[in-house]
């Protein structure tokens, strides 16, 4: 087997885990599967490229690579942008949607089925407003340097190894050492006892959809460096995303970006010997084979 | 009269509430809790004497009636207000948050107080009133006896100096020795000035240290009394059993 595949697993896996952190973040917050958490991730990416296209041509900030990336200042400025404009896009869509279902006490499945239709919603209209026509944040084409042990990597793959590993372990000081953390990992154990704490319920919850739609941007923006940015980015993240997300245990950061890193590795290797056209069963079988395992993931709290 | 209102610190008015719209649970409740005062709740199973003290709480919505506290209305959509405005509870169960550490639950709430010299003051003071949790605060909550989450969630409840506490059945699944603990500490807060309100199984105990109890029935209000009349006689036992307390009391003053 190439050593190479690892590095590759690697890199992808860790954009699978990033999407999964937010992920797991909202199941453990509102109890329910967000569907729409990959259509997130794919207007972090179109944010992204707007952003930077816009910063391009009005602030006159460069499109040229900063050496030895392929992206040039925009992408940076572009970043800066894309973070607060998903998070609002998140609170915008709990606000018109999942927040009035609460209030009606909806349950589970009803929230679940709405995140599917959210999902459609914001899929198709990136496919109307930017055509299901590829789009890339720079046209440059990375050389792989060696490294070691003959693995190869373009410097994007570093950086984006670098990135989300850094934001995994950001979230995780969060969640573990501050306040709003701790608040949140309140809600998550136990909402009516949070309330009766003095905790505002509401505010945790809109803080947990920007921290969510944050790091879907972050996630976006990967995804956006390494691949391509499509409408369609998002949804074929889903399955590998939940994959990530149950593997590691329902509300743990850490285990979600372990659990992203294994699917990514597990890609990789089927890619190398079963063949390109079997990637996406992996994230199914993984995610079936945890089900009937170890159903509360690897770093899950027990079921009480 | 005008007195006597100026000391109520709790008052529910013709309260209703249930978990359903058209099934209450209590009915027409009219209370009152004065200044200091330590109040038991008493009644058979199902009585609704937990309903009661979650909806003053807010957690169960009030169908019909107020709550009023220190005079005013109590909104009853906003739960986490209640401790700002000087109303603590703390429920039978999943009254602690069991995946974190003994300090991190107590920091949790003292951190919506916003001077930190009293946030430390607070603390400090938890810790005094219950030194077992001062031991290790780093322990994970889940990992406390019984009498120890209970102490936890006193100590929780208490870190905001609230004007009222209300306590779901401290005792239910302690052993005997750790009720009188438990208690025990209840005896320390009323000290301290805090107006109490205690839902209790444990009949005998719960009249040992309150002043006066109520005794619901099927969700109403039947009795208020001194606890130590209620403690002795056959009136409590006629209640119980849905007799009328009028007859009863005709019953035993027969000769």
């Amino acid at each position: 087997m190439n050593t190479q595949i690892l590095l590759e697993g690697l890199v992808s896996g860790s954009m699978i885990g990033l999407g999964a952190i937010g992920l797991t973040l909202c199941y453990s917050i509102m109890r329910f599967a967000n569907f729409a958490h990959g259509e997130l991730i794919a207007w972090g990416a179109y944010f992204a490229w707007l952003a930077s296209a816009a910063l391009g041509a009005v602030l006159g900030l460069s499109l040229e690579p900063i050496e030895p990336f392929s992206f040039g200042w925009s992408l940076i400025g572009a970043a800066a942008l894309a973070l607060p404009a998903t998070a609002a896009l998140a609170l915008l869509v709990d606000a018109l949607l999942f927040r009035r279902l609460r209030r009606r006490e909806a349950t589970i499945i009803i929230l679940v089925i709405a995140s599917f239709g959210a999902s459609i919603a914001l899929r198709s209209l990136l496919e109307f407003v930017f055509t299901s026509k590829p789009h890339y944040f720079s046209g440059e084409l990375q050389i792989a340097q060696p490294l070691f042990g003959g693995i190869r990597a373009t410097p994007d793959q570093l950086l984006v190894l670098g990135v989300t590993t850094m934001t995994m372990l950001g979230v995780h000081l969060l969640l573990a050492r501050s306040n709003a953390g701790r608040e949140m990992r309140a809600v998550s154990e136990n909402p009516a006892l949070a309330a009766i704490a003095g905790i505002e319920v509401a505010r945790v919850v809109r803080r947990v959809w920007a921290l969510g739609g944050a790091l879907a941007a972050v996630a976006g923006l990967t995804a956006g460096l390494l691949v391509q940015i499509r409408p369609y980015m998002g949804l074929d993240l889903l399955l590998p995303l939940f994959a990530a997300a149950i593997l590691g245990g329902i509300g743990s950061v850490p285990g979600a970006f372990a659990g992203g890193l294994f699917i990514g590795l597990c890609e990789a290797v089927t890619v190398q010997t079963l063949g390109a056209e079997w990637r996406q069963a992996v994230a199914f079988v993984v995610l079936t084979a945890v089900l009937i395992v170890r159903p509360g993931g690897l770093f899950g709290r027990a079921p009480s | 009269m005008n007195g006597a209102r100026a000391t109520t610190v709790l008052e529910t008015r013709a309260l209703g509430a249930g978990y359903e719209p058209d099934l209450p649970i209590v009915r027409d409740i009219d209370f009152a809790l004065e200044r200091g005062a330590f109040v038991a709740v008493l009644g058979p199973n199902g009585a609704g004497k937990s309903t009661f003290v979650k909806a003053i709480a807010g957690l169960l919505p009030v169908r019909e009636g107020e709550v009023l506290l220190n005079g005013e209305p109590l909104d009853a959509h906003a739960p986490h207000r209640m401790v700002h405005r000087g109303l603590a509870f703390v429920p039978q169960t999943e009254n602690i948050f069991a995946t974190m550490s003994i300090h991190d639950n107590l920091a949790l709430c003292a951190s919506i107080i916003d001077d930190r010299e009293r946030r430390a003051t607070r603390l400090e003071a938890a810790y005094a009133l219950f030194p077992d949790l001062a031991r290790r605060p780093s322990l994970l909550a889940g990992k406390l006896s019984g009498g120890q989450r209970q102490m936890l969630a006193t100590a929780r409840a208490l870190l905001l100096e609230p004007d009222v506490l209300m306590l779901d059945e401290p005792s239910a699944g302690l052993s005997p020795k750790l009720v009188e603990e438990v208690l025990a500490s209840l005896e320390r807060v009323r000290a301290s000035g805090v107006s109490l309100l205690l839902v209790e199984q444990n009949v005998r105990a719960a009249l040992a240290l309150a002043d006066e109890a109520i005794v619901l029935v099927e969700g109403r209000l039947r009795h208020r009394g001194p606890a130590a009349e209620l403690a002795e006689g056959s009136l409590l036992g006629a209640l119980f059993l849905g007799r009328d307390p009028t007859l009863a009391e005709r019953a035993e003053r027969r000769p």
